[in-house]
């Protein structure tokens, strides 16, 4: 009995180490795999570690390749402060001087350089080289057999022509009237309303009711946003546009020549805001010329102009086309005041004369953002404004006595980088056309005129 | 036919040739700004569209949060900002702070 109990109980006994060795073995294999797996683990971190390694080491060199570009750039650009814009054009006009002459048709083309300087937020400058030509120009100052087509290829003169340069300094912005001053050749030509048939988004400074020339003055401008209307302003101008001095090889030179009866032109201009809210804008300005040339281009007295010019853009906001339609009309006077015995449009007795002009712009639900637009002009007996400049090629248009119809149609091609238009001008004169104070207006010199101009222009 | 007349048939049969492609307006938002914002958020649109730089202008943009970024620039306009009247004109609001960002380097003119 006790020997079958010795039997069983090692029988037993020899059971359970066999267990406890499967057990240890299984445990130990487990152990062998985790091992393993950390050894893979390991060598992921390693090879990650790596990876770190050279991505940090390419970061670094990326760095100092884009810090040596930075300081390349950095060095390219020092004093180099100036930011240029382009505005081409080229044009084909054809002009008409009623029946009587013959017509001819005229290629052009226009380059303005535009170039703008911003030393801070409130100091700027900004400039315009021009260079405005007709196909097979013939320079003026250059003596016979002397053709354009080589005045930029050969040796020649050295006439660059400026149209702009000014700076702007505005200061004062905490006060109730900020204030801006400004000094230059400035930007008085295709001022307000005149934009529109010049396919000009933006105007320049003054009303062209009664300004459109090329002038040299100074600024100051007092902001009455924050004190009186939305957008009002007011600009007070003073230059020069001639002055008869004697520039030669002389014992005085510089010095004023008044012999001739010539004398320095100055000008007081104040064009103002009245009210701005960006849909109803409405201006003003008032002129005042002193020396305007009479009879035999002799200092004669003086010239005062006046406009208010009101324009709604934006007709109704709920329908498309009213909203992108524009309306305008103004209404200006001209006056002129000898002061001796030379006459002033053919008279030595005070003359005013009189203008209304009316616009109006619509979608021409053809192209995306094309317009049409519609214009009258009248002008009385005496109606002389300063719009000399005024880039129609039979004369202002705005300018003339009697009446003057206008159409033209603005299209963007490339979105506003290169835009065409199609503008077609009569002018009806009732008295003479009008290129100076020193024509007497009962002295016809024209019937009637006709322009039609076409033109593709590119700006970036 | 008088040559002008010849003339004036070639001319407008040249330009009426030329297509035309979608046109952005800049200057109509900053229009648009100057009648429903500038009194509202109390500044000009210069100062309006130079709260951002263009790539925060154009990433709300392109996001349709345009809304949103306008309303930070200028919370007392967000009920208009919100307004479908709003949303028909996003496109020239944007072309207008797009042009006049705080990094645009635009120069305004006299």
């Amino acid at each position: 009995m006790v020997k079958q109990l010795s039997l069983v109980a090692a029988l037993s006994l020899s059971t359970i180490v066999h267990a406890d060795e499967a057990a240890l073995q299984k445990q130990i294999e487990m152990l062998m795999k985790r091992i393993e797996q950390l050894e893979k683990a390991q060598g992921s971190i390693q090879q990650t570690q790596t990876t770190l390694q050279e991505m940090q080491t390419t970061m670094k060199e990326e760095q100092i390749a884009q810090s040596d570009m930075l300081s390349k750039v950095n060095a390219q650009s020092a004093n180099d402060n100036i930011k240029w814009d382009i505005d081409f054009r080229s044009a084909i006009h054809s002009l008409d001087y009623n029946a009587s002459t013959q017509s001819n048709t005229l290629m052009t083309n226009r380059l303005w350089l535009g170039m703008g300087s911003k030393a801070t937020d409130d100091l700027f400058f900004y400039g315009q080289l021009a260079v405005y030509n007709y196909w097979g120009a013939q320079p003026e100052d250059i003596a016979w057999n002397d053709d354009n087509w080589r005045a930029s290829s050969q040796p020649h003169d050295v006439d660059l022509r400026l149209r702009q340069a000014y700076f702007v300094y505005k200061f004062g912005n905490d006060w109730d009237v900020p204030m801006t001053f400004s000094a230059g050749r400035r930007a008085a030509t295709d001022g307000f309303l005149a934009n529109h048939r010049e396919g000009n988004k933006k105007p320049g400074s003054p009303l062209a009711h009664i300004t459109n020339m090329e002038v040299d003055a100074a600024m100051v401008q007092f902001d009455f946003d924050k004190v009186f209307f939305p957008g009002s302003y007011l600009k007070v101008v003073y230059g020069r546009s001639n002055d008869p001095m004697s520039s030669g090889a002389t014992s005085s030179p510089y010095l004023t020549d008044t012999s001739t009866g010539d004398d320095t032109v100055d000008f007081l201009v104040l064009p103002m805001s009245i009210y701005n809210d960006g849909q109803n804008n409405l201006m003003a300005q008032y002129a005042r010329i002193t020396n305007i040339k009479g009879k035999d281009k002799r200092a004669a007295g003086t010239a005062q102009l006046g406009a208010i010019s009101y324009q709604l853009d934006g007709l109704n906001e709920d329908v498309d086309f009213l909203n992108d339609s524009t309306l305008f009309a103004s209404v200006a006077m001209t006056h002129t005041n000898p002061d001796g015995d030379t006459p002033i449009l053919g008279s030595l007795e005070n003359k005013i004369g009189y203008s209304f002009w009316a616009g109006f712009l619509f979608p021409d639900q053809i192209t995306d953002g094309g317009r049409f637009g519609l214009e009258y002009n009248y002008g009385s007996k005496y109606w002389t404004p300063m719009t000399w400049a005024e880039d129609s090629l039979t004369g202002s248009k705005i300018a003339t006595r009697g009446n003057a119809y206008e159409g033209y149609w603005n299209i963007p091609i490339v979105g506003k980088n290169l835009t065409a238009q199609l503008r077609y001008t009569y002018l009806d004169h009732h008295y003479s056309a009008n290129t100076s104070y020193m024509i007497d207006p009962d002295i016809s010199n024209l019937d009637n005129s006709q322009e039609l101009r076409a033109f593709v222009r590119y700006q970036y | 036919m008088t040559t002008f007349t010849k003339n004036a048939l070639i001319t407008f049969l040249s330009v009426s040739v030329l297509s035309s492609a979608a046109m952005a307006d800049a200057d109509k938002g900053k229009k648009l700004y100057q009648k429903n914002l500038k009194e509202t958020c109390g500044f000009t649109g210069a100062v309006f569209a130079a709260k951002y730089k263009q790539a925060d202008w154009d990433k709300a943009f392109k996001a349709g949060t345009l809304d949103k970024k306008m309303s930070e620039a200028c919370p007392a306009g967000k009920a208009y900002f919100e307004s479908g009247k709003f949303k028909k004109l996003e496109q020239h609001y944007y072309d207008f702070v797009h042009d006049f960002a705080k990094d645009s380097g635009n120069i305004p003119s006299c």
